[in-house]
Parts: structure tokens; sequence; C-alpha cells
């Protein structure tokens, strides 16, 4: 049976418990205003006790099925030759690959064929108990729900705080993803900096992520210093800032200033479908159009430009950022109370000495905090440099030569088939740990400092 | 001998949006006076006011008409630019405004712009001649860089009065300075005032009829978006031409 | 008294005319300099789509060679059997007897994809041929024909520098000539998954492996998203743990997508053991990161109703479940659509966390169902982006072009459904 048809019984049966405690409900009065709440809710306390305790049985299953089929076959292995070659962890990898795998079935070993039936047993085993044992608590939820439903019973009550927690639950999910974030990254992260010192980590200059394949492989040193990533990750944002502040701030005064509503109403939408593009059509486009063009314009005045250029990524993540300061600081200006700004027209001030010297520095704050969080987007970014800037971890402040950036190195050291356990893969997760705490910081900063100007003004 | 006017309306008139907020007003302002302009709210006295130094073109929708002499030249000519009558005719808000900088930064902004001085030691005398002509040079003087919205409502008022001194205008408007201060604060200002007088001709918009009787010379009463009366304010309060302006004086109407 | 001012400093303002030039000269500057940024902007945007639709519009057409098909009664009448592939070899070495040597004879066959054997069995599979004989039947050319035909080899170039040899041009001038050259509507781009040869490569696999990831996504991050959102909204208390819940969406929701990779990795993959590179994965991911974009968005759309209508709910007697429910999200349930449209817009548009889960192999099935090994529509992209071959630059292009059609008509629906809806208090 499949899951779509267990999802199918499972959903007839519920309603089928929601449909018997609304009939019991009404049944048993003459008058339906004798109950105390409507008989729909009678219906949902049945269901709910019928799928709810079925749904906590199925989790626990989940977790626990892996681990008991586990063991068995644990045992089964150990009767077998098969251990000397290899660890169990690997071998059961092996088999339930194999299981799935009717193509190289065919070619495998009699032993290997016979743990593969073990396994595939187990399964079907499993799936035949899980849905007796899911339906047969169910079925005593609604027997004991059936017990507890009378007239006077508050089912209305019951239920609301049945769903009241069930959004609690839902709101809950969001701290969980940060744990999970958090966890993830910190676990995978210590793995690391057991093999590889969070000095080397952090302040080593050579980035060269080779691991052997066996212990006795030449070439097994890996170099693990990642301050030529962060050098790159800096080169390609300062480049991007660089293009997107002076644009993002300029457009935001006028946009603020001087334009018209109209005209306003249709410029700052459109300047935000900058940010609405996916950063793989920006990859592209700088892969395809924007680095020749700069090589192109290079080596016409004699300068040696590589193809990946820092600058051809950096340009075009500036334009990707250009909203985010444009948007939020239009809202920052806008924000400077009127107050300000009679003060100064009242004193024969211009309008553009007015901004400059007075409606700028009072926004000055905000638009701070509005720069940070562009930065923070920026070093974060990781289409348009895996397509546009390069794979060499160089330590080099000329934009015209390639770098390689945090993103990019968590990408390919990922990317592609490898062993969970390499200081390659783990390398990966401490580069993200070292992300999320920048980014996170970044993120805070620019809050407080928002928070802090938006409290002076309102 | 009539004395020529420093300002003087003829026929002023403000629509916001074809809806019509001030008529027919027309009232002449002498160097050196203090003319208080009152009346109950809503009546039409701050849109006047505003009209004088030109800060009605700021606001979408609104239309003047009539003519307003400074000196000797229309205000509203289009030869001429707000940004010159306003360096002229300063003002002082309901609110106090000061620039989200220091002190000093808020007295130099006005001659800085205007150019007004040549080196730094000169931008100091002028700070100082502001403030202490405000009254303000004793409580400050050793704080000049902190941040002017630090001070007291009463103090920051002050600074927004030495802020508009500080350029040399010919006459200073005022929109209700005091309304939003306290007692103790407000008698300083008016104390101010008085010795204000000496170079600045004022005109002031005040809600308070007490305040109009001890601080201005000449009082003008509105009403409904006309000017109803003006003259001396000893006559307007004692004997006044028009009933309503008796009503309003007596309180039947505010 | 005020003491009269030094007269030092009793200058008055400068309103010289000269002066007033300079102020107004910069005054100007800076203006046009405002919309100078503004213009830069847009021409950065205008250049983007103008170069992308100058790369990929050539896409939507794939040249075709008509072929005169030599076949049997026998062969017609049990086709499943048939060796499709002489016959095709043999119908085209007859247009062109002269050629005899092994060589020449590859690159006469090189002219065409090396599919057609299975088109024209479609053809005459599809069509219910009957009888034997010769039947014209326009079938693919390969894509080093197609980019010549489309202008992008240059034939003055040295036979050693072309792809195309100079026998090649020859029997393709020769074919021009009698006409059997043309270029028809690339339906294959939209109805093949991918390929290793660009002419039979196309997004259908991309477009069904998408449509079942924010099929997951959404039934993942709508319920949960709008049910935080009531909650935190309406029966949260405001302590501690309601501003760390706060602080946290609005994190999370600035937290870079690789990030989010990575807990996929780590957690979904790993821990859980959910199957790599399928729909169900992915969508897992897209929807953790969309949470928070669909929880801000519900959380306004609910602040948005007014409290009159939940005071007039609860006056009646209504528990503040059902004012919920029955009412106040009712009301904001267009303000939430449009958050959820918006929402999966931007997660239609995500590549990196796919990468991360897997959704980067060369998948050559159309995806079945939700476990299935899938890959989305950026990620093809990406993925063609590094292909060598020329013709996949323009094919690149194209699918670029069919993602930005789809966000753009999604953005629309969310923006109509917004202006529908609003309403004034």
């Amino acid at each position: 049976m499949n899951t779509f048809s267990f999802i199918c019984i499972f959903l007839i049966v519920l309603s089928g418990a929601y449909i018997f405690g609304h009939r019991y409900a009404l049944s048993s009065v003459k008058n339906s205003t004798e109950l105390h709440s409507l008989p729909s809710y009678h219906g949902f306390y049945v269901a709910i006790w019928f799928a709810f305790p079925a749904l906590i049985v199925l989790v626990f299953w989940y977790f626990i099925e892996p681990i008991i089929i586990k063991s068995i076959l644990l045992e089964s292995i150990r009767t077998t030759a098969l251990l000397g070659s290899t660890t169990p962890d690997l071998l059961l990898n092996d088999i339930k690959n194999l299981a799935t795998n009717s193509f190289a079935l065919k070619s495998a070993s009699a032993v290997k064929l016979e743990l593969v039936n073990r396994y595939l047993e187990l399964k079907s085993l499993g799936i035949y108990l899980k849905i007796v044992i899911l339906f047969s608590i169910g079925m005593l939820g609604i027997f004991i729900a059936r017990k507890k439903l009378s007239p006077k019973m508050r089912a209305r009550q019951s239920v609301e705080r049945v769903f009241t927690l069930v959004l609690g639950v839902c709101s809950i999910i969001a701290i969980l993803t940060t744990i999970g974030i958090v966890l993830s990254l910190l676990f995978e992260s210590i793995r690391f900096f057991n093999k590889v010192s969070p000095a080397e980590f952090l302040f080593g200059l050579h980035w060269s992520p080779q691991t052997a394949l066996r212990s006795d492989q030449i070439g097994a040193s890996g170099a693990f210093g990642a301050v030529p990533i962060f050098a790159g990750t800096l080169l390609i944002t300062l480049i991007a800032m660089i293009v997107a502040i002076p644009i993002g701030l300029l457009s935001a005064i006028y946009m603020a200033e001087y334009a018209s509503p109209k005209f306003r109403n249709w410029i700052k939408p459109t300047l935000e479908i900058l940010a609405g593009v996916p950063t793989v059509v920006y990859g592209f486009f700088a892969a395809l159009t924007v680095a020749p063009v700069i090589r192109g314009f290079g080596e016409s005045m004699g300068l040696s430009v590589a193809s990946e250029s820092a600058l051809a990524a950096g340009l075009v993540m500036g334009v990707m950022i250009i909203p985010f300061i444009s948007s939020l600081s239009d809202d920052i200006i806008n924000a400077v109370p009127q107050s300000l700004r009679d003060g100064s027209y009242a004193m024969g001030a211009t309008k553009s000495e007015t901004i400059k010297k007075v409606v700028l520095p009072a926004a000055l704050p905000g638009i701070a905090g509005s720069i940070l969080l562009a930065v923070s987007r920026a070093i974060g970014e990781t289409m348009i440099v895996v397509m546009a800037a390069g794979l060499a971890a160089k330590l080099t402040a000329n934009p015209l030569e390639a770098v390689t950036t945090v993103t990019v190195q968590i990408v390919t050291l990922l990317v592609g088939d490898q062993e969970f356990d390499s200081p390659k893969t783990l390398a990966a997760f401490a580069l993200g740990l070292v992300l999320f705490v920048v980014t996170l910081i970044l993120n805070i900063v620019a809050l407080i400092i928002v928070r802090k100007y938006r409290e002076k003004y309102d | 001998m009539t004395a020529k006017p420093k300002m003087s309306a003829k026929n002023v008139g403000v629509s916001y949006n074809g809806k019509v907020a001030l008529s027919e007003v027309s009232i002449d302002f002498l160097e050196h006076d203090v003319i208080s302009l009152i009346g109950p709210s809503g009546c039409g006295k701050s849109t006047f006011l505003r009209c004088l130094n030109r800060m009605n073109d700021t606001i979408d929708g609104c239309v003047v008409s009539g003519e307003i002499q400074l000196d000797n030249y229309n205000i509203y000519s289009s030869e001429i630019d707000p940004v010159e009558v306003r360096a002229r005719v300063g003002m002082v808000f309901q609110k106090p405004n000061p620039f989200p900088k220091s002190i000093y930064d808020n007295i130099c902004y006005g001659p800085r712009i205007h150019g007004m001085a040549n080196s730094r030691d000169e931008l100091d005398e002028i700070v100082e001649w502001s403030l202490t002509s405000a009254g303000l040079w004793e409580e400050v003087k050793d704080r000049l860089n902190e941040p002017g919205t630090g001070l007291s409502g009463g103090q920051q008022q002050r600074l927004c009065i030495a802020r508009s001194i500080a350029i040399h205008p010919e006459v200073i408007l005022m929109d209700e300075p005091c309304s939003a201060l306290d007692p103790i604060a407000t008698a300083k200002i008016e104390e101010l005032l008085g010795q204000l007088r000496s170079k600045f001709t004022i005109i002031i918009v005040t809600h308070s009829m007490q305040q109009a009787a001890r601080i201005s010379n000449r009082t003008a009463f509105f009403h409904l978006g006309e000017l109803i009366e003006e003259g001396k304010t000893d006559d307007i309060f004692t004997v006044p031409k028009d009933e309503r302006t008796q009503s309003y004086i007596t309180g039947r109407i505010g | 008294m005020i003491n009269p001012m030094p007269k030092s400093i009793d200058r008055g303002p400068n309103l010289s005319a000269e002066r007033f030039v300079k102020r107004y000269r910069s005054e100007k500057c800076f203006k046009y300099l405002g919309l100078f940024a503004i213009g830069i902007a847009l021409s950065m945007l205008i250049v983007l789509t103008s170069s992308i639709i100058f790369k990929g519009h050539s896409a939507f057409w794939q040249t075709h060679i008509a072929i005169d098909v030599q076949i049997t009664s026998e062969d017609v009448a049990s086709i499943s059997n048939a060796n499709f592939r002489g016959i095709t070899r043999t119908s085209i070495r007859s247009e062109f007897p002269e050629v005899k040597s092994r060589r020449d004879k590859k690159q006469l066959y090189k002219l065409f994809s090396n599919g057609i054997s299975f088109e024209i069995k479609e053809y005459f599979f599809k069509n219910k041929i009957q009888s034997g004989g010769i039947y014209r039947v326009w079938v693919k050319a390969s894509a080093d024909i197609d980019m010549l035909r489309k202008g992008f080899i240059n034939r003055d170039l040295e036979e050693t520098n072309r792809r195309i040899s100079d026998k090649q041009l020859k029997w393709y001038d020769q074919l021009d000539q009698e006409g059997r050259i043309e270029k028809k509507f690339n339906v294959t781009f939209f109805t093949a998954a991918d390929s290793r040869e660009p002419e039979q490569a196309g997004i259908l696999g991309a477009l069904v492996g998408s449509i079942l990831t924010l099929f997951i996504t959404l039934i993942l991050s709508f319920p949960i998203g709008v049910g935080a959102a009531i909650y935190l909204e309406e029966f949260a208390k405001k302590n501690y743990w309601s501003d760390l819940i706060e602080v946290n969406i609005n994190n999370l929701a600035a937290v870079p997508s690789i990030v989010f990779g990575l807990l996929g990795l780590a957690v979904l993959l790993n821990w859980f053991g959910m199957p790599r590179s399928a729909p169900i994965a992915g969508g897992a991911v897209l929807a953790l990161m969309t949470l928070p974009t669909i929880i801000i968005s519900s959380r306004s759309a609910l602040k948005a109703v007014p409290p009159s209508i939940r005071e007039a709910a609860l006056g009646m007697g209504a528990s503040r479940l059902q004012t919920m429910l029955h009412h106040v999200v009712p009301l904001a349930m267009p303000g939430m659509l449009t958050g959820a449209i918006i929402g999966m817009a931007q997660a239609l548009g995500e590549t990196a966390p796919l990468l991360m889960m897997g959704m980067v192999a060369f998948i050559v099935d159309v995806p079945g169902n939700l476990t299935d090994a899938a890959t989305v529509l950026p990620v093809q992209i990406f993925l063609w982006a590094d292909a060598p071959e020329r013709a996949f630059v323009e094919r690149t292009s194209a699918a670029i072009m069919v993602l930005l059609l789809f966000l753009v008509t999604m953005n629309l629906v969310a923006i109509l459904l917004r202006k529908h809806f609003e309403r004034r208090w």
C-alpha cells in the first residue's frame, strides 16, 4: 500500500469519526439547543481523539523504525563474512542503495542479495505493522471519545484548546528552524575543528582543500586557511557597494524629495524589479555578457583581465542590490519630519541645501542601517558569484583578477558525491557558520540602528 | 505723517485645492512694531502668516492671490525668488524644531548658507551674539557642541529664535511660539520679544488674547478667513469697532 | 535692549545675484544627479532584459531538414520491430549517392540530430501509415547546423577553426537550394526533458520539477505560516517569548539562502533521511525559507483588519478562535494570499539551497511523483549555463525567458489581487 492510498484511507476514517461524533451528539438529545456546544464541535472532538494519538505514534515510529531495522540487520550481518572489509554503516548504506537499484542487483553477490531481501522483508513488515497499529490506536481513540461524549460536555472548549495549541506549535517552528540551523552548523563545524585547528582556518593564508581518499595517497595535505576566501568575499562586496550605494542613495533622494507622486509610484516598484530577478539570471548575465565586455575593454587598454574577474561579479551584484538601498532609504528619508525641512526653508535655504545639510544628516542612521542590510545580502549571495567568480582562492586586491568567495566554496565543496565525514565537506559547514554569524551580526546591528532612529522621530 | 510700512498686504487671498481659506486681507505692518494676529482657531491667521514669507509655496494645491510688499517690491512677483524673501523674513514655528545638530551648528546654519562669515572666528562671534540676544548664552555657552535636541522645550524655542536672528532678518514671523511651552518658558520668551522689537519687526500669531495684550502694540483680529479689524492693541481690547471683535474678546465666540 | 551686532560681522545675508547663481547651479546639479542615478538603474534593467531576449529568442525556432524516407510495406506493418536506424541512414545516403567513404558518411549523418531515427519512427506511428513508399519527413538538424542556419557560425573561417567541415557546408547548401531546410517552432523545448544534445533538450522536466517542488512548499509553508501569524497576532501574550519569536522570524527572513541549504543537507537529508534530489526534500527546504515571509505578510494582513470587527464578534459571544476563523481571517485572506504568491515567486527563483539538496544531477526523465529525482528550472538554467555547446547559450536564455514570464505573471496576479481586494476601512 503506498503513501497516497494510506493518506486517503486515513482521511476517510477521519471524516467518519467526525460524522459519528456529530450524529451521536444530535441523536442524544431531543432538542439541539440542549447541547453545550455545536454538534460540529462534538464531531471535531471525536476526530481529534482519532487522529492525534495515531499521529503521535506515527512520529515515534518514524524515528524508531530505522533504528530497529538497523539492529536487526546488524545481527544478520554479524553472521556473514562481509564485515571484515568495511564498516557496518557503509554496508548498511550499500544494502539500502542496492534495494532500490534493480540494475545493480543483478550483479550483486549472493550474500548481499540475501541481506537485501531481508531488508525488504523487514520494511514491508514494518509498513503492515504501522498501519495496523495506527488504526487500532485510532479506533481506541474513537472509543474513548465516545465514552466521554455527553450533551453537557464542553466540546468546543476542548477542541479550541487543541486548535490553539496547534497554532502555537506553528509559531514555534520558526524558533526550531533557527535552532536547527545553529545546531547543525555547530555540530559539523566542531567536527571540522577537531581535524583542522580554528587558528589555521581563521588566519591561514593558504586554501587548498584536498583530502586523501586513502591515507597513503600523495597530495594528501590539505590547507584550510580561509583568509583568501574572506578577502575575496570582501573584495566583491566592496565593488558591489561602490556601485549600489551612490546609485541607490541618489535615486532614493530624487524619489523622496523631487519626484512627483505619480513618478514615484511608477519608479519605486520598477526599481524593485531588480531585486526580484532570480540571481541565477544575474549570474548568467554576468558570466556571458558583462565579463567578456570587461575583458575586451581591459585588454584594449593593455591590462590583463581574468575571464572571471571580481569586477564582473561585483558590478552585477551591485546592480542587484540597488533596490535594497533605494527603497529603504526612500522610506527613511520620507520619515524625516517635515518640521525640519520647514525650519530650513524658513531660513532661506534652497531645496538641495536643505537635503544635503538637514535631511540627509537626520536620516543618516537609518541609511546606515539599510547599507548594512545590503552588505549582509551581498555577502550571502551565491549564484552570481558561483557563475561569474572563480574558484581560485587568491589573496589579492586587484578587481581584474579572479577571486573566490565563501558561498562559492560552500557550493563547490558540497555539490557532488562525497562522504559526509571528510574535512572537505565539514569545511563547508565551518564556512557556513562564519557566514551565518557575520550576517546575523550585521542584521542585528542594522536593526538596532534603525530602531534607535525611529524612536527619535516617532 | 504716516511712516512707510515695512510690509503691507493688499487683497491677499488663499485657497487650498479650491477651498477658500482666506479672502481679501489688506493690512500694513510698520517697522519695529509688534503686531499680534488673533482669532478663533481655523480663522486663517496662520495661513496668512505663512503668506508673508512664501512658506505656502511648499504646500501642494495652495494658491495665493493678491500682493504683499516688502519695502518696495511685491514678494509674489515672478522675478522674486522665495529663497531671498525667506532670508529677509524669518520664521519661528509653533513646535520648536531645532536641527539634529549641535547648538553651534544650529546657529551657524543660516550664516553658512548665506555666506555671512569669512572665518571661524566670525562664526563664533555670530553664535555668541545670537545666543546672547535670545537670552540663551549663559545657559549653553559651555555646551555648544551638544545636540540642540537635548535642550528643554523653552530652551529649544529660544534656540530657534537665535537661529532666525543670526541671519539678520528684517521681519520675524512667529506662529504661536509659546503654545507648546510651560508658563515660565513662555514668560521668558515674551520678555525676549520685548527686547527684540528694537531691532526687528515682529508679527506674531497667538491664540491667547492676554498674550496679545501683553506684548504687542498693534493687533489684528481674524475670523472665518477675513480680517475683521486692526488697530492699536488698547483700542481693539477696550473699544472694538466691530461686534464680532467684541464677541471674541468677551468670549462669546472662540 | 539687544546689544547691536559687532560691526565686524554686521553684514546681513549675501543675497547677491552671483551667489544665487552658484547656489542654483548646485541645486540643478544635485537634482539631475538623482535623475541620472535612476536612469542608470533603469538602463541596467533594460540591458539585462534585452540581452536575455536577444540571446534567447532564436531558441524558439529549430532548424529542420526534410528527408525522403524509403520504407517498405513489411516495415510499415510491424513498426515496433523495424530497424529505423538503418532505414534512416539509407534514406539519407540515397540523397547523396556520391558519399562513399566511411568518414564522409559519418560527417553526412552528423548534419542531423542523432535522435532522428526515433523521430521518424514516431512519424510513422502517429500518422498510422499503412503502405510502404517514399514519405517526406521533417527531422531536426544537428545543433551545429542549427547554429549555422541562425548565423552563429562564421563560414569565412578556416575549416580547422570551424565546427562544420567544407564538405558539410556543400551538402548543406545543396539541401538548402532544394528548399529542404526550414526553421520550425521548437516544440521539443517545451515537451522534452534535459538531454546532452542541445536540439533534443527541453525544459519540461525542470518545469514539472518546479511545479512539484512549489506544491510541497505551498502546502507546507502556507498553513504553518498562517497558523503562526494567527497565534502571534491574537493569542500570544506580549512577553519575552513572543518578542524572541518575533526577532527570530525577522532574522530568518534575512539569513542567506545557502545556509538553509546547509540546514536541509544536515537535517533533512542526513538526519531524517529524505530522498535526495526529490521535490519533497527541496520543497521542504524552500518551505522553511518562505515561512518567515509568509508569517510577516500574514501578520500585517491580520493587523490591517480593524479592531471594531473583532469587538463586534466578541460582543456577540463568539470565542476568540471563532472570531479569528469566522471573521478576521476571511477578511485578511486576500492579503495573506498576496503574500503567499509573492513568497512562491521568490521560491521559484531559488537555486542555491536546492544545489545543496542534490537537485543538480542530470535528469533525463520527467519526474512522476514527489519522490522521484528531479530538477527545477533555475537549476536547469545553471546547468545549461555551464554547457560548452553554443546551442545551449540560446536555450539557457530561452529558459530564463520562460522563468521570468512565470515570475512576472505571478507578481501581476498578486498585485491585481491586492488591488481588487483593497478595502478602505
